[in-house]
């Protein structure tokens, strides 16, 4: 055999990038040949589109947006940052107080994560693919939809304080070429993968772009308040680590494409305010360990699209102010635990499809506040007399004792029995056929 | 080599005073685009008074420059330096919390985060909405 290894690679080379990589990886080590070692920019050998920035080469930083004044020094502002992928799609800020900071070991730009950011105009057609970036704290890789126009890299959501190198590809990176990105920006000093960070809140807010998100690393955070807020793009979660969580606040709120959501460890979680709302393409939702949860205050609301919903552990919720508002789909609920609520206030308003309502479900409440909770619903007979007794059963005499059903059916006698004894102990009650 | 930038300025500007103040960031800027150094008012004092902020790395020169009179650089020739010398009279230096009658400024260390910068000015995030 008489072909020599130039050879191979030639032959390699005309077939596309993927071969390329792979081919090259192999020949790693072998014979007396140079190792292959990756670059980022590899992934552009044949042209494709994207960019890819790196701080690495600080040749490529200029303090002005127009390329004039080179950074020579940890602490200069970036105001322009050469793309590498050969496509020219250089990164620039031209507001001389936006713009984040060079500094070295390892090299990076910083964030103040009040105004600074860099700007890229992607071009006609927009990049549809793979985006590595790699942070101080992490480096992971995304599928992405990133329209033409205007596109930040900064900002004041961003995940981490630093930006340590980027790359986009207007196609799917293969897993090797995500993880030899991922090792090239790790080995120049940037982030792994997030273990250490407690406190995700706000890190991929607003990033609608992001049409898959990796399995992270998050087992050490805490906090998770608006982290996955306004990704629209997504469609399903991955099945991260969240049993140190506690705060989950409006975590995947407004995340409207969402049409599943894993079984999350959730037992540590005390706070999931508004953490679905407006997850609008759920269907339904997992029996997520929420025993530790206390307020649940707009946790569900605008989840138009729940057609059923999980016997959750809700025994520590005090507060379910509009938990469920505008789940327009549910139609009957189940009997979970309400035993340390104290308002309940418009919980289910507008849940216009609401025709079943279990019995003893307010038995043992702590707080008469249902002001609005049952209005625009369409409750049966038997599901509006459950809940009027099961109020009445509870006894509350004291504090906020207010209650609204409209829509759907007037209680029977025994429903009107019960209003009579919680107006006894001052509650006001308005309920439909005006009782 | 030494970075010429040798501290962080933090800056908020009052909500009603954005306009003004951002031509002062013109007239004391490098670049013709400082005209958008503040933006949303995303931030308020404890009175729930609104102000926009921003952080940047400056040069020492910044205070001493900051106290001079004003001209139109040369990439904004056209600056309405009325405006820009009415936001200098409130600039207040190292003076504490920000109020809504001054333009308050935390000048320190290039070091020094922005957001302990923020935390000295006495602001916190405009919470999200809810009901």
């Amino acid at each position: 055999m008489s072909a020599s290894i130039d050879n191979l690679i030639n032959v390699n080379f005309t077939k596309g990038r993927n071969d390329l990589l792979n081919f090259g990886l192999k020949l790693g080590g072998k014979g007396q040949h140079k190792p292959y070692v990756f670059k980022p920019e590899d992934l552009f050998f044949l042209g494709e589109q994207g960019a890819y920035y790196s701080p690495v080469d600080i040749s490529t930083l200029f303090q002005d947006a127009a390329g004039t004044v080179p950074v020579t020094a940890d602490g200069d502002p970036v105001g322009r940052m050469i793309d590498l992928s050969g496509n020219g799609n250089s990164a620039a800020q031209s507001t001389s107080a936006a713009r984040p900071t060079y500094n070295t070991s390892p090299d990076r730009l910083s964030l103040d994560k009040v105004d600074d950011t860099l700007i890229i105009t992607v071009p006609t057609g927009g990049w549809n693919g793979t985006m590595v970036l790699a942070t101080d704290e992490g480096t992971v890789s995304y599928g992405v939809d990133i329209p033409a126009g205007e596109y930040e890299i900064g900002g004041v959501y961003f995940p981490g304080n630093a930006i340590n190198g980027v790359v986009f590809l207007n196609s799917a990176m293969t897993n090797i070429e995500k993880s030899n990105t991922e090792e090239y920006f790790i080995e120049n000093g940037a982030g792994v993968d997030y273990s250490e960070v407690t406190s995700f809140n706000d890190y991929w807010r607003d990033r609608s772009e992001i049409t898959e998100f990796p399995l992270i690393d998050t087992s050490s955070g805490t906090s998770f308040i608006l982290a996955w807020y306004n990704c629209t793009s997504l469609t399903s979660f991955p099945l991260i680590d969240t049993s140190s969580g506690t705060n989950f606040d409006a975590a995947w709120r407004n995340c409207t494409s969402l049409t599943s959501f894993p079984l999350i460890d959730t037992s540590s979680g005390t706070s999931f305010d508004a953490a679905w709302r407006n997850c609008n393409s759920l269907t339904s939702f997992p029996l997520i360990d929420t025993s530790s949860g206390t307020s649940f205050s707009l946790a569900w609301r605008d989840c138009t699209s729940l057609t059923s919903f999980p016997l959750i552990d809700t025994s520590s919720g005090t507060s379910f102010i509009l938990a469920w508002r505008n789940c327009s789909s549910l139609t009957s609920f189940p009997l979970i635990d309400t035993s340390s609520g104290t308002s309940f206030y418009r919980a289910w308003l507008n849940c216009a499809s609401l025709t079943s309502f279990p019995a003893n479900a307010f038995d043992n409440i702590k707080g008469g506040d249902f002001t609005l909770a049952f209005t625009d619903t369409n409750l049966s007979q038997e599901s509006i007399d459950n809940i009027l007794v099961s109020l009445a059963t509870s006894g509350i005499d004291s504090g906020t004792r207010a209650f609204d059903q409209s829509g759907g059916s007037a209680p029977s006698s025994t429903g009107e029995a019960a209003i009579d004894t919680l107006r006894s102990r001052g509650w006001t009650v308005s309920v439909t056929g005006g009782y | 080599m030494m970075t010429k930038y040798q501290q962080r300025a933090t800056i908020a500007v009052p909500e009603p005073l954005i306009a003004e103040a951002n031509q002062l960031a013109l007239a004391l800027g490098e670049s013709a685009a400082d005209d958008k150094t503040f933006n949303t008012a995303a931030w308020q004092d404890a009175e729930g008074n609104l102000y926009a902020v921003s952080s940047t790395v400056a040069k020492p020169i910044f205070a001493q420059i900051a106290g001079q009179p004003l001209q139109a650089p040369d990439h904004a020739p056209d600056m309405d330096l009325a405006a820009a010398t009415r936001s200098q009279a409130l600039l207040q230096i190292n003076g504490g919390i920000a109020t809504p009658d001054v333009i308050a400024v935390i000048l320190g260390d290039r070091l020094e985060s922005a957001q302990d910068h923020i935390k000295a000015l006495g602001l916190t995030p405009i919470p999200q909405d809810t009901p």
